[in-house]
């Protein structure tokens, strides 16, 4: 007897489980989404530069000239910097420099020269996102460095640690 | 000779055992007729010509009310890009789908994650409604929100969910075990 009932109370068991899953009011349902951030450091210049020396007072060395572009950065890492290298030296006795604007937070330098080797124009950089910041050159020559036709450099600015 | 006591045992077990056979009788609800060859006419049985005879029977049915929701696969949304000066470019994931089955009417469902993202992160989600639902995109959050409303009479596969995860410029790398959440979705009444 007590076999039976105890087989009767598990079957109505099972069936009102059945029903209770079959007929729900409710049904829910969920799977996992995985949102996955990466170290990112892009970095954007506009506009190219041409800085032509062509006056100066006489008993002086040839005027400087100046010419600005801009840059935009943005990186979502901590303490990265901005340098600058140039592909090729100048001429003895011309130089060009850069002053970089730094994004908020940063430190920029001033009158960086710049050369094959790469210099630190921005330190200090963390999580920003900006644009619109100004690359002022200046671009020098002694009156002993004479004549230069015009000549391209390609000056790189890289974000790194 | 009998023994007094054992004469008493025994008669206390012919005792016992015809009580016990009341009980099963009682229990079974069969009384000794029920046992007989012929049983008695049935009440909804119609005599007819010859040994012929019509039964009639109820059988009843229901349909109760069916919600059912199924997801396919699990989702991974990589933020690894954006323009120099703008914040991280937000990506959308079409890769995952849904069903379901509603033989009622003015159903919905409704999205939520079981925590909270980080701060800066975000989580967006817009499904595919069943034709004749709406649906809206929504952020999610731990708080549930309405993504398809009107869901009526339907059973339907294939219905796309579409993701869009976002995230601040301030949330640093997560490495590629990212951060998951969970994401239920649940279909009931409007």
């Amino acid at each position: 007897m007590n076999r039976t009932l105890r087989a009767f109370a598990l079957a109505m068991f099972v069936a009102l489980g059945v029903s209770h899953v079959a007929f729900a009011q409710t049904d829910t349902e969920g799977h996992t989404v995985t949102m996955e951030v990466a170290a990112i450091n892009v970095l954007a210049i506009t506009g190219d530069v041409t800085l032509t020396i062509d006056q100066a007072t006489p008993g002086s060395d040839p005027d400087p000239v100046s010419g600005s572009a801009s840059y935009a950065v943005t990186t979502n890492e901590s303490a990265k910097k901005i340098t600058a290298e140039i592909d090729t030296n100048l001429p003895a006795n011309m130089s060009l420099v850069v002053d970089a604007a730094a994004p908020l937070g940063a430190t920029g330098s001033t009158d960086v020269a710049l050369t094959e080797t790469a210099s630190d124009v921005v330190t200090g950089m963390s999580t920003i996102a900006a644009s619109g910041l100004a690359l002022n050159y200046t671009f020098s020559a002694t009156a002993a460095a004479g004549k230069l036709v015009s000549t391209g450099y390609t000056v790189t600015y890289t974000i790194t640690n | 000779m009998v023994h007094p006591q054992r004469y008493k045992t025994v008669g206390l077990a012919a005792w016992a055992l015809s009580l016990f056979s009341a009980c099963v009788v009682a229990l079974l609800g069969l009384s000794p007729s029920a046992w007989a060859q012929t049983p008695p006419p049935l009440p909804d049985a119609i005599p007819l010509a010859g040994n012929q005879v019509s039964l009639s029977q109820t059988v009843t049915v229901r349909v109760l009310e069916i919600n059912r929701i199924a997801i396919s696969g699990d989702v991974l949304i990589p933020i690894a890009e954006a323009e120099a000066g703008t914040p991280l470019s937000p990506v959308t994931h079409s890769g995952s789908t849904y069903a379901l089955t509603v033989n009622g009417s003015d159903k919905k469902i409704v999205g939520s994650l079981d925590t909270e993202f980080p701060a800066g992160m975000e989580l967006s989600v817009e499904l595919t409604p069943p034709p004749g639902a709406t649906a809206t995109r929504r952020i999610l959050s731990s708080d549930p929100v309405d993504l398809v409303k009107g869901v009526n009479l339907i059973a339907a596969t294939n219905l796309g969910i579409t993701y869009t995860g976002h995230a601040d410029i301030t949330v640093a790398p997560t490495g590629t075990a990212g951060i998951s959440r969970r994401v239920t979705f649940t279909l009931t009444s409007n």
